[in-house]
This record gives C-alpha cells, sequence and structure tokens, in this order.
C-alpha cells in the first residue's frame, strides 16, 4: 500500500515524462550520440569533480574536528554547520558576487563547495559519532593517533560520499549558477543546458535521453555508497560508548577559526551582504508585508509537506528495516530527485491534469505532491539511518514484554528517534523551500515565495530583491533555529 | 527420568515433559547451512531453574530465542502446558508477545526514554492488567528487586547492577511464566554478580516462574540452578542435577568446569 | 515538569506533526471553487509587469484573471511546456508571450485557436505584426538597442550598429545574451532572413571571435554593462529603462539606423485552442490590444513601445518613426527558430 502511495507520488510522473524515451526513439538516440553532450557532462563533471575534491576533505575535517577532538565550542560548530545548506546556491551568488566580482569555474567551484559541503559534514559527522570507545583505544594503542585520524577517516568515507552524490544531484541539474557566474569572459555551458535546450526545442524524447546519463550518474554511486555505510553501521557495538575526543595541542584555535571562516563565509556574510544591499528594515517590512500571502503560503505548504514526508517516511522505512533495506528501494526514494525538474513537471502535468483532478491540480495539492514525491530521501534517508541504527534487543524486551507491532512502533521506537524526525522535518522544509522548477510550471507554484524572489530578480530594485532573498533565507532557516532553541543540540543527519 | 549418564547421540531429553510448564521437542535451528540446534528435546517446570552450559557456539542463545519466539525454528515443536507455541508443521506459531515470557540479556537493553517506573507501568499495560492495579503491582516488583528509591530515573542514570535488577523486574512484571536469562550477569563484578544472581534465582522462584539460564560462569552453573543441560555442536550432551554433574562430568567442557568449580 | 530534552523533542515532534496536518488541511480545503467570472491566463511575462494591465481589465469588466506568469531564471520553457503538456486538455484560455518565437512554435504545435474574426481592437495594429491567418497579434514593443556604458565608452566612438560587436576595438569588451533564448535568438534567427546566411555566420563568427561576454539573458547584461563590467551590448530597451531608472549611466542606441534598422519584437498574444473560458478570452485578448492596454504598458517602467499611432506615452518611449524598423517576417523567423537554436547552442559553447 504504502509502496503504491510512493510510486504514484515521485515514479509515476518520473514514468510517465520518460516514456518519450520509447515513444520518440529515433530523437532519443540521437541525442545520446550528439556530439554536443558529451563534453558537456565532460564539462559540468569537471565541476563536480573539482568540487568534491575540495568538499570532501575540508567536510571530512571539519566534521572530524567538530566530532572526535576537543575543538573549543564544537557542539555550537555542530548546530551551525548546516546553516549554508540552506541558503540556495544562487543566494550565495547573489549575495556573495554582488559585492565581489569572481567569474568562470574557480568561481562556480567556490559556490558550490560554500553552499554543499553541510552535506558532507553532516553525513560523516553522524559516522564518526558512532565510533566506539573500545574501537577508537585498540587503534590508538597499536598505531597512536595518526592511526586513529587515519580510521576515522576511514570509517566516515563512505557517509561523506553519501553527501557528495547529494551535492552532485543539485550541481547536474543547475545551470543557473554557471550561468550566472560565466555572463562575463569565457562561457561555461553545463551539461543541464543541454537538456534545457531540449525542452526549447520541444523534443521532450531528447530530453529524457539526455537526461539518463546525469540520472546514472547520481544513483550508481549513491546506491554503493549507502550499501558500503551500512557494512560499516552493522558493525556498531550495542553496547555503545563514544569514543572520547582526541586533544589537540595549541593548533586547536587556529583549526577552529578554519570553521569560524567557513560559517562567516556560508552564513553570516551571505546573510549580511543581502542586508546591506535591501538598505533598512523599512525595505525588509514593507516586502515582508507586500509578500505576506506568499509568505504565509510558503511556509503552510512547506510545513504540510515536510509533514506529510516523515508521516510516509516513517512507515516506508520501517517496511524497509524488514526487507533489509533492498537497493530497488533506495532507487525508488532516490529516482525523483535524480531526474531533472522540469521532466519531473512534464510527468507531473501528464498525470494531474485529468478530468475530476482540477482540485488537486490547480490547486496546492499538486505542488504537494510534486514535493513530497521529489523530496522524500531528505525525509527517508535520516529516519531510515536511525531505524537502522536503533538496537534491536530493545525492540526484543518491548515484544517479550506483550507489546505487538504497532505498540512497539509509537512507545518504544516514535520516541527513541524522535529528535531524528524532528531534524528530517526541518532538512524537508527548508528544501521544499528552495524548490522553483518544477512548480514554476504548475498554477499554484505562482503563489510560492520563491517563485516570487525569482520573478523579482532582474526586474526590480535591487534593494527589494535582496530584502526578498533575506526572507527567504529567513523563513528557511527558521525551524531549524526553533529545533536548535529547543532541543539544544545539532541536527542527525542519516 | 534423569539420564545423568554420558550419551553422545542426541537422545536425551532433558526433564520431564509431563505437560505444566515448557516442552521442548526435538528442536532444530538453522542459519543458512549451519545448523545451530539439533533436536534438542527439554522440559522446565514452573519454579524449577535449569543452567544451560557449554562453549562458545553450542547453539545456548540459539536454543533459548527460540523458545523465545525471536527466531524460527526450523524443526520441533515448543509447548507450553497445553499451549502449542510453534509445531514443526509450521501450522501453529505464536508470536513472542502472546507467550508471556521474560528475558534478560547480558545488555539489559532497557528504554532510555523511560523511567524505572515506566518501564513496568507500560508493560502492565501491554499485558492487560487493569489501570488500578498496575501502580501496586509496579511499587511490589520495585521493591522486591531493591530499586524502589530509583522508581523516577532514567536508564541512563542507574548503576549496571540497578539496570539488571530493573531488567529482571521488567522481565518479570504482569505474570511471565518463564524467565530466560542469557548470560545477564557478565557485565557485572565477581562479588555483585554472585549476590545478584542468587537474588534473580530466589525472585524468579518467588515469584514462580520457570527459569531457563544461559551461562558461562562454572560458579553459577553449579550453584544456581536445580538441574543443569551441557550443550555441545547444537546437541544436549548431558543433564542432571549439579551434584550428577560433578560426580559425572560427560566431555572435556564439562570436566573443565567441574575442576574450575572445585579449584 | 520534566526537562529532559528527547522528552520534550517528542513532545515537540507530535504536536508539529498535528499542527502540519491540519495546516495540511486546511491549505487544501482553502482553494474551493467560486463561480465569479474568469479567464485564464498564461504570461512569459512576471506579474509585476502584466498587473496594471490586468487589473483595469477586471476593473472594467469585473471577470476575474487567473494569472500564471513565468520567471527569467526559467527562460519561458516551463510555461510553454506547461501549454505543450496541456493540450490534450487545456487549462489556459489566453497566452500573452514577450516575444514571437513560442507563439508561432505553439501555433504550429496546435496549440492555438484562430481568431476569427479578429478582436475589433486589432484593426489598428501594422500588419507586420499580425499573423495573417489570425492565430497571434502583436503589441507593445521592445525595441533591440545597444546599452552603452557613458563612463567606459567616449561619446566620440559610440557604437552605431551590430557590427561594432566584432570590431576589433571591442575585444572582450562587448556583450551578446547567448541566443538560445528569448528575443535574442529571435533577433539572430532573423538576420538570417535579412542579411542572409553568409552574412549572419560572419556577423557570429565575428561576436566569438572577438570574445564578446554571453551573459544568460537581456537584464543580466543590461545590469553588467550598468555596473560597468561590460561597456557594451545587445539588450531590450524595456531592460535598459529599468537600469537607466536604476541611475546607472547608462544610454540606448538604436543600432543600423543607415542599414537595416533597428529590430523590433512586440509582445503577442494568442487565445489557446479548446480553453475553458473562449467567450472571456476574447475579451481579455481585445483588451490587450486596445490602445489603453498599451498605454499603460508604454508608462510602465519598462517602457514598452507601442505599435498603434497615436498612443500617449513618455518621452523617452522612442515609436517607429523616431527611428528605422527592421522589416521581419515574424513567422519565417518562428518557423526556422528551432533549426537556428541548434546551430547556435553548438556555435557558443
Amino acid at each position: 500500500m504504502l509502496i503504491v502511495v510512493v510510486v504514484l507520488l515521485g515514479l509515476v510522473p518520473v514514468g510517465m515524462a520518460m516514456a518519450d524515451l520509447f515513444r520518440r526513439p529515433a530523437e532519443a538516440w540521437s541525442a545520446l550520440v550528439d556530439p554536443v553532450l558529451w563534453p558537456r557532462i565532460g564539462t559540468s563533471l569537471l565541476i563536480a569533480l573539482l568540487t568534491l575534491a575540495f568538499m570532501l576533505p575540508l567536510g571530512l575535517m571539519m566534521a572530524w574536528l567538530l566530532v572526535r577532538t576537543n575543538l573549543p565550542a564544537r557542539r555550537l560548530g555542530m548546530m551551525l554547520i548546516p546553516f549554508p545548506l540552506f541558503l540556495p546556491p544562487l543566494v550565495h551568488v547573489l549575495s556573495w558576487f554582488g559585492v565581489i566580482p569572481l567569474s568562470g569555474i574557480p568561481a562556480i567551484v567556490l559556490v558550490y563547495v560554500i553552499a554543499f559541503t553541510p552535506f558532507v559534514v553532516l553525513l560523516s559527522a553522524r559516522s564518526l559519532e558512532q565510533i566506539s570507545r573500545a574501537h577508537a583505544e585498540t587503534v590508538q594503542l597499536m598505531g597512536g593517533k595518526r592511526a586513529v585520524l587515519l580510521d576515522d577517516l576511514r570509517h566516515a568515507l563512505p557517509a561523506a560520499t553519501i553527501g557528495g552524490v547529494l551535492a552532485l544531484v543539485f550541481m547536474l541539474g543547475d545551470f543557473a549558477v554557471a550561468d550566472f557566474l560565466t555572463s562575463v569572459g569565457p562561457k561555461v555551458t553545463v551539461y543541464a543546458d543541454t537538456i534545457y535546450v531540449h525542452h526549447l526545442a520541444q523534443r521532450s524524447g531528447a530530453a529524457a535521453a539526455t537526461a539518463v546519463p546525469g540520472i546514472l550518474l547520481c544513483l550508481v554511486p549513491l546506491i554503493w555508497a549507502l550499501r558500503r555505510r551500512r557494512q560499516l553501521g552493522a558493525t556498531v557495538d550495542p553496547r555503545f560508548e563514544r569514543a572520547e575526543p582526541l586533544t589537540l595541542g595549541g593548533t586547536r584555535w587556529g583549526l577552529l577559526l578554519l570553521i569560524v571562516i567557513y560559517l562567516l563565509i556560508g552564513t553570516a556574510l551571505p546573510l549580511i551582504s543581502l542586508a546591506w544591499q535591501a538598505g533598512s528594515w523599512t525595505t525588509i517590512l514593507e516586502q515582508a508585508r507586500g509578500a505576506s500571502d506568499r509568505i504565509m503560503f510558503t511556509v503552510l505548504l512547506g510545513a504540510a509537506a515536510a509533514t506529510g514526508m516523515v508521516l510516509l517516511a516513517l512507515p516506508l522505512m520501517l517496511f524497509a528495516q524488514r526487507l533489509r533495506r533492498a537497493w530497488w528501494l533506495d532507487v525508488l526514494i532516490f529516482l525523483p530527485l535524480a531526474v531533472p525538474p522540469l521532466i519531473l513537471g512534464v510527468g507531473l502535468i501528464r498525470v494531474w491534469n485529468r478530468p475530476l483532478l482540477d482540485a488537486i491540480y490547480l490547486g496546492p495539492g499538486v505542488l504537494l505532491i510534486a514535493l513530497i514525491g521529489r523530496y522524500l530521501a531528505f525525509a527517508a534517508l535520516p529516519i531510515g539511518g536511525s531505524i537502522e541504527r536503533l538496537d534491536r534487543s530493545m525492540l526484543d524486551a518491548a515484544r517479550l514484554a506483550g507489546a505487538g507491532r504497532f505498540v512497539r512502533t509509537v512507545r518504544i521506537t516514535l520516541p527513541l528517534i524522535a529528535s531524528t524526525v524532528i531534524a528530517a522535518w526541518c532538512i524537508s522544509f527548508c528544501f521544499t523551500l528552495r524548490e522553483l522548477d518544477t512548480l514554476i510550471m504548475l498554477r499554484a507554484g505562482q503563489r510560492t515565495l520563491p517563485f516570487h524572489l525569482y520573478s523579482n530578480v532582474v526586474f526590480a530594485r535591487q534593494e527589494d530583491v535582496a530584502a526578498l532573498a533575506l526572507i527567504l533565507a529567513g523563513v528557511t532557516i527558521m525551524p531549524l533555529l526553533l529545533y536548535l532553541a529547543i532541543a539544544r543540540r545539532a541536527i542527525r543527519f542519516l | 527420568m534423569n539420564q545423568s549418564n554420558h550419551q553422545p547421540k542426541n537422545e536425551v531429553t532433558a526433564g520431564r515433559p509431563d505437560g505444566a510448564g515448557l516442552n521442548v521437542e526435538a528442536l532444530s535451528v538453522q542459519y543458512g547451512h549451519i545448523q545451530a540446534v539439533r533436536e534438542v528435546s527439554l522440559s522446565v517446570q514452573p519454579g524449577e531453574h535449569i543452567a544451560i552450559i557449554g562453549p562458545s557456539g553450542s547453539g545456548k542463545s540459539s536454543l533459548l530465542r527460540s523458545v523465545a519466539g525471536l527466531i524460527r525454528p526450523a524443526a520441533g515443536r515448543i509447548t507450553w502446558a497445553d499451549e502449542t507455541w510453534f509445531d514443526t508443521d509450521g501450522t501453529q506459531w505464536i508470536e513472542p508477545e502472546h507467550r508471556r515470557i521474560g528475558m534478560i540479556a547480558q545488555q539489559p537493553a532497557l528504554w532510555p526514554h523511560l523511567t524505572a517506573r515506566a518501564h513496568l507501568m507500560r508493560v502492565l499495560g501491554w499485558r492487560g492488567v487493569k489501570r488500578r492495579d498496575r501502580a501496586g503491582q509496579t511499587e511490589r516488583l520495585l521493591e522486591l528487586v531493591g530499586i524502589a528509591h530509583r522508581a523516577t530515573h532514567r536508564p541512563a542514570e542507574l548503576s549496571g547492577g540497578e539496570q539488571q535488577r530493573l531488567a529482571l523486574a521488567r522481565a518479570l512484571v504482569g505474570g511471565s511464566r518463564l524467565l530466560l536469562l542469557d548470560e545477564p550477569l557478565g557485565q557485572l563484578d565477581l562479588v555483585r554478580r554472585r549476590e545478584l544472581g542468587r537474588e534473580m534465582s530466589r525472585i524468579a522462584q518467588e515469584m514462580g516462574a520457570a527459569v531457563l539460564h544461559v551461562t558461562h560462569d562454572p560458579t553459577d552453573a553449579m550453584s544456581l540452578p536445580d538441574r543443569i543441560v551441557v550443550l555441545e555442536g547444537g546437541r544436549i550432551l548431558q543433564y542432571g542435577t549439579p551434584d550428577e554433574i560433578r560426580s559425572q562430568p560427560a566431555g572435556a567442557f564439562v570436566e573443565a568446569v567441574v575442576r574450575m568449580t572445585n579449584a | 515538569m520534566n526537562a529532559d530534552p528527547l522528552r520534550r523533542g517528542c513532545r515537540f515532534a507530535s504536536n508539529a506533526g498535528l499542527v502540519g496536518t491540519i495546516l495540511a488541511l486546511m491549505l487544501l480545503t482553502g482553494c474551493g471553487g467560486d463561480e465569479q467570472e474568469q479567464v485564464v491566463l498564461y504570461s512569459s511575462l512576471n506579474e509585476p509587469t502584466a498587473r496594471p494591465v490586468i487589473d483595469r481589465f477586471e476593473e472594467k469588466t469585473g471577470i476575474r484573471v487567473i494569472f500564471q506568469g513565468d520567471t527569467e531564471r526559467d527562460k519561458t520553457v516551463g510555461l510553454v511546456q506547461s501549454l505543450l503538456e496541456e493540450r490534450h486538455r487545456p487549462r489556459a484560455d489566453v497566452f500573452w508571450n514577450s516575444e514571437t518565437a513560442n507563439t508561432v512554435r505553439l501555433q504550429r504545435e496546435g496549440v492555438l485557436a484562430r481568431l476569427d474574426p479578429p478582436p475589433d481592437s486589432a484593426a489598428l495594429i501594422p500588419d507586420a505584426y499580425v499573423d495573417p491567418e489570425g492565430y497571434w497579434f502583436g503589441f507593445a514593443a521592445r525595441a533591440r538597442v545597444l546599452i552603452v556604458n557613458t563612463d567606459l565608452v567616449e561619446e566620440a566612438e559610440m557604437p552605431n550598429s551590430m557590427w561594432d560587436l566584432t570590431d576589433e576595438k571591442w575585444r572582450g569588451k562587448a556583450a551578446l545574451v547567448r541566443p538560445v533564448t528569448g528575443t535574442t535568438l529571435t533577433h539572430m534567427t532573423a538576420l538570417y532572413e535579412i542579411i542572409g546566411e553568409e552574412e549572419t555566420n560572419r556577423f557570429i563568427q565575428g561576436v566569438i571571435d572577438n570574445e564578446c561576454h554571453l551573459p544568460p539573458g537581456n537584464g543580466r547584461l543590461a545590469q553588467l554593462v550598468g555596473q560597468g563590467q561590460i561597456h557594451f551590448g545587445f539588450t531590450d530597451t524595456s531592460d535598459f529603462r529599468l537600469v537607466k531608472n536604476e541611475g546607472y549611466p547608462v544610454i540606448a542606441i538604436y543600432p543600423d539606423q543607415d542599414s537595416i534598422g533597428t529590430m523590433l519584437i512586440p509582445n503577442t498574444v494568442s487565445k489557446i485552442r479548446g480553453g475553458p473560458n473562449p467567450e472571456n478570452a476574447r475579451k481579455l485578448i481585445n483588451f490587450l490590444l486596445s490602445e489603453e492596454a498599451e498605454e499603460i504598458l508604454a508608462h510602465h517602467p519598462r517602457g514598452h513601445i507601442p505599435l498603434k499611432p497615436d498612443i500617449d506615452r513618455p518621452e523617452e518611449v522612442l515609436v517607429p518613426g523616431d527611428f528605422e524598423v527592421m522589416e521581419v517576417d515574424f513567422q519565417r523567423v518562428g518557423e526556422q527558430i528551432t533549426t537556428r537554436l541548434d546551430q547556435f547552442d553548438r556555435r557558443f559553447r
């Protein structure tokens, strides 16, 4: 039943759109052998690999410092680290490079590194937290601190890879950042541009075919990394005691500075620069008042979508646990995320523009469906991870004590993973608020704040745009701030 | 009746299958190609305490977990009085939550989000005890296991011994008929282990529960139980009272155990 | 009260879940249909630009306009895709496009309906901006001008032709939007009609050889010229006006006045075949093509150029006659646009 819902939300639209591959096979084939395509995939991959080359070491190092060492203020650092992720890359671009002119591939890589490194930090931090005291001590006895560091990195690498792949999904689907940052100087034309041109020329078969390499590029490493991480996860000692943080000498202040600089670049400066561009409180308040309906609509939509995602991900992941997390389920959940947004939009129209479904298609219903279908992975990943890590013996104890499946889930599983569920909700909420490209094709999508913002970029006064971007950033981050204020601990991802 | 003589083949039936308590008949457990338990038969009466000893990998835990219903045996029959929990034809299966048994493993597997009192209250609710009776039973049991003063504390705030006492209370509350102990005291120091082991045995007997106790500790094995089952390679090697085992140890493992306790 | 974060977390989660579900229900039920007269307008314009005209129409007729717009970031592709995908069950009544190419393409795909007889208000529109078969009608145009930064370019050196983009003197200093979208795509495609295959290819090669910058949109290009990062480039008058209004040191030059003239690209409006409100669609189209609508659009900060004679407009809004206009067959340009798009996509890597 549940699988049916997931299929309906995410896969039917994807399938309906990708069907053009087979409906127009000649067009699809010629798009794949088009000599223009592969150099562009090469360019996109180059950008992605360069980004990963900086992002993985940086992210791993920050995660290691925050989890495994006695770095000052590391709890606070861990709480703040996700923030750059929740500012859309284009906001990083608009805020930063409005101040400092930078262009070309180095600038693109820089923006992606700033925007997506938290993926790596959050995921590897979670892995590093799972290292037990006994394990760490054994390694240290045998090889010293150096060996501990190497062993920790080996332990966190699969999770970091998952973070890298999530970033890859966003990088391969994006052409706006490259477009904007190569406005001046040599043009960089990326993979996503090609898909876009096919859409523009109304070659839906070619667009679908062109999307396939990107989907595979995302899914294959992701499935590998998820399996690998699960193997490592299975070695977690049930009588778990967290490893002691390593003591850093005087270098720790220098290393702290590095994290502070990253947070400044990734969060504080964009926000300050936006505020500075907006000029005054009155501009911000004016824009907020003018867009209050949209803000309300967007927040409600995001909240409803995040709630839906969590409600769907919970039973789905409980079920997945019984299936021993089959790889095809991972594909099922991640596919809608890896598919280019326009293709998903086309699929949604084909599925929902039907008699009797107008209330859904013309209203916010279809937006909810689109968001839940597309971003389910962001709820499923952390929830699935925490269910996997839950000690079976606690559930067995409840079972012998007379608790049936439902009671066990509600009374034992849910309370124990509650903080992850809330974190998953926050993450889902943030990502729904960034979504634009799919929603733009649907009527009610016009009522969202991102649409309002982007329809004002270029057209409106710079101050107004900056104010709107600031409002969007504020709304996006709000639930996370709320969570941090209440739970007083970092969010847990995966 | 008591076959205390050494029999290499699996014709040993531990206990007398007279129907009052737990009866296990020709039980086999298989993991893929590995046969963990081979046609084991044994009986435990209410109030009786039986220890299972044997080297690592002899199938002790598998036997216990299949009695609990946490793993499904490949063949055999498990009954309690006239209730059939499992029958070899596979048609009969009672879920662990309906077997009314308690189990304590090496790790107490307490629920981190609940206080000691809430642990017991919750189990009483699941076991269908009337709301008005729950508080009284909870207090009595906490008193019995000696952690009444810790009733409002969560597992993280309890010592290792207290955690095991709470696990014991949870395993017995709400009328458990059978208590399965899977090396429950392995994590405690020697002094406390002896003390708590005796207490567990006493309390279980007081509540009239049958006890099936897997242990590695030779002293525990020789002092606590009424009878001892020796498992090796998934089969019952020997069955008898501690005295019988001591006087006629079968096989190298039991001989070593006996030597250690005599030393 | 218990101060355990886990416990509080649970309570927070269940409350959040409850609130979320209720909100979702409110959200979903909040969209009940009303029976007011309405018309659905899909427009490649962004809402702030179209809003004054729509407001006036609603005021006059009492018909509610449901507006579905687009953003520059998406380059109209989403909206056109929606129209194509909805072809079998159209949800729009009217398509108001800010240029001509996509309109002609949608016509060829059978998405548009013929307006026969043409709306009364179309009578005074010059023939060049009306489809002879009655599928689309042009109004409120933009001119393709050179926006020049006056701080960077001396009075005497001012460019005045599209060929200035290929002039060695301006190497690395001029700009053209990468012609795979919008008015630039239409503009470059039209050149093949006007100056021929060979000359156009020479121009394009010149643009590439001269290291012209290729920003993603006309608005962005105008901004970059305003900020002084680029000396000059081709943009639309509407984008020029916005940058000018922000106070940047820029002027617009209407190029090639002595030769082929300056390209003028009209907004177009057309009726969707099988749309849900055909009567109201006709009324809206009739209004969009009226003098009143052109006047409102001329007075908009973007300063659209009225195509009809004698429309009241701000002084800065020049009209045909004030400058030489390139003669373009928009139908033919529209028909060629996909082929040219692929060529441009390959040439401008």
